[in-house]
């Protein structure tokens, strides 16, 4: 199976290393760069999990879970936020609206890879 | 355990550190704490206590870490330059870490006394803080450092005219992810604020915004010899 993993970070550099740790695998890496684009690419493409950062220029990331989770479509959507915010507030907050994964930037790419491993099933490519 | 901290080993997120419960300590003792006990405090920290030091009596560099009188320094330069100094701890480490991690490059600490030429230009990325604390953190770079810094990420020697927003981009992430660090240190001290989404641009030192009575700290790290400079300005009143 190829996943479809939807990077959404404000950041091109952030974005070009998730992309870069997930070549490898039989999936497939949508981009979008603010909370806005990151909802399109969910309605459009449906990706099997999403990494979310938290501080973009238009929604938070933790507004764009917020809206995910209350959509029953797209509700059940495994994500692992990817930000450099770690407050405990924050964590807690994401915690509630049950993600599966929380990575604090600066990140290492092979602490990203197992959080996704540990939700999806990667295959190499 | 705390229910907080069992929330972070859920996410394998690191404990914070302790120059961060120094700072949290100040703060919610501010009012009843001792100066022999602040005292105690920063002289367990050799540097704080230096750096304490150092604002209290500058005249004397030459005395030794092991002659310095913590007392007297606290009660020269007050509870919340000592938080702000304590910040700095936290920056300073936060900066080396994120290069080490997302930039694969060693980044020593340097001598803040490398100042910048202030008409020169240089490549910018700020981020502010507002709430409870308020303030904001530059980082200044030389065109050579930021091109390597590029280069790390994109795996490219030289810049392509059309892809110098990427240098941008680079910059501005790497200062949004150390703000965001010293962000969420402050909010788990009880001083909560928001970061703004970074800007960045070329400019001359002299243009940097310096809001009057904010305490300004200048920290110096170095990369194959190219220096980069990070400022962190503080409005001591909300400390």
């Amino acid at each position: 199976m190829k996943y479809k993993i939807l990077t959404s970070d404000d950041s091109k550099m952030v974005r070009v290393i998730v992309a870069r740790t997930f070549s490898p695998f039989n999936c497939e890496i949508l981009e979008a760069g603010t909370g806005t684009e990151a909802l399109e690419v969910v309605a459009k493409h449906s990706p099997d999990l999403i990494i979310l950062d938290i501080t973009m220029p238009d929604m938070t990331g933790l507004e764009v879970l917020k809206t995910l989770r209350a959509n029953p479509v797209t509700a059940s959507i495994p994500v692992v936020m990817l930000t450099a915010e770690s407050a405990n507030k924050t964590v807690e907050e994401a915690d509630r609206l049950s993600v599966s994964g929380y990575i604090a930037k600066p990140f290492k790419p092979e602490q990203l890879l197992a959080q996704v491993k540990s939700i999806i099933d990667l295959q190499p490519a | 355990m705390e229910t907080r901290d069992k929330i972070r080993e859920k996410y394998n997120l690191a404990p914070r550190n302790s120059s961060m419960e120094k700072v949290k300590k100040l703060l919610q003792n501010a009012k009843s704490i001792s100066l022999e006990q602040i005292s105690a405090i920063v002289a367990a920290d050799k540097n704080l206590c230096r750096r304490a030091y150092a604002i209290a009596f500058p005249g004397r560099t030459d005395v030794p870490e092991t002659q310095m009188d913590a007392a007297a320094a606290v009660s020269r330069v007050g509870i919340n330059i000592l938080v702000i100094l304590a910040l700095g701890n936290i920056l300073n480490s936060t900066v080396i870490r994120t290069f080490e991690t997302m930039t694969q490059m060693g980044l020593k600490s340097g001598n803040p006394l490398n100042c910048l030429k202030s008409e020169d230009e240089y490549i910018t990325g700020c981020v502010s803080f507002h709430g409870k604390a308020n303030g904001m953190i530059y980082m200044v770079f030389e065109d050579g450092l930021a091109e390597k810094v590029y280069g790390s990420i994109y795996g490219k020697s030289q810049i392509d005219e059309s892809q110098r927003y990427l240098v941008h981009d680079t910059i501005g992430e790497l200062v949004n992810i150390i703000a965001g660090n010293l962000q969420s240190n402050l909010c788990d001290a009880g001083l909560d604020c928001k970061i703004v989404v970074p800007s960045v641009s070329r400019m001359e030192m002299s243009h940097m915004n310096r809001p009057p009575g904010y305490h300004h700290e200048v920290f110096v790290f170095i990369y194959e010899g190219s220096p980069c400079w990070v400022h962190l300005l503080v409005n001591p009143e909300c400390c």
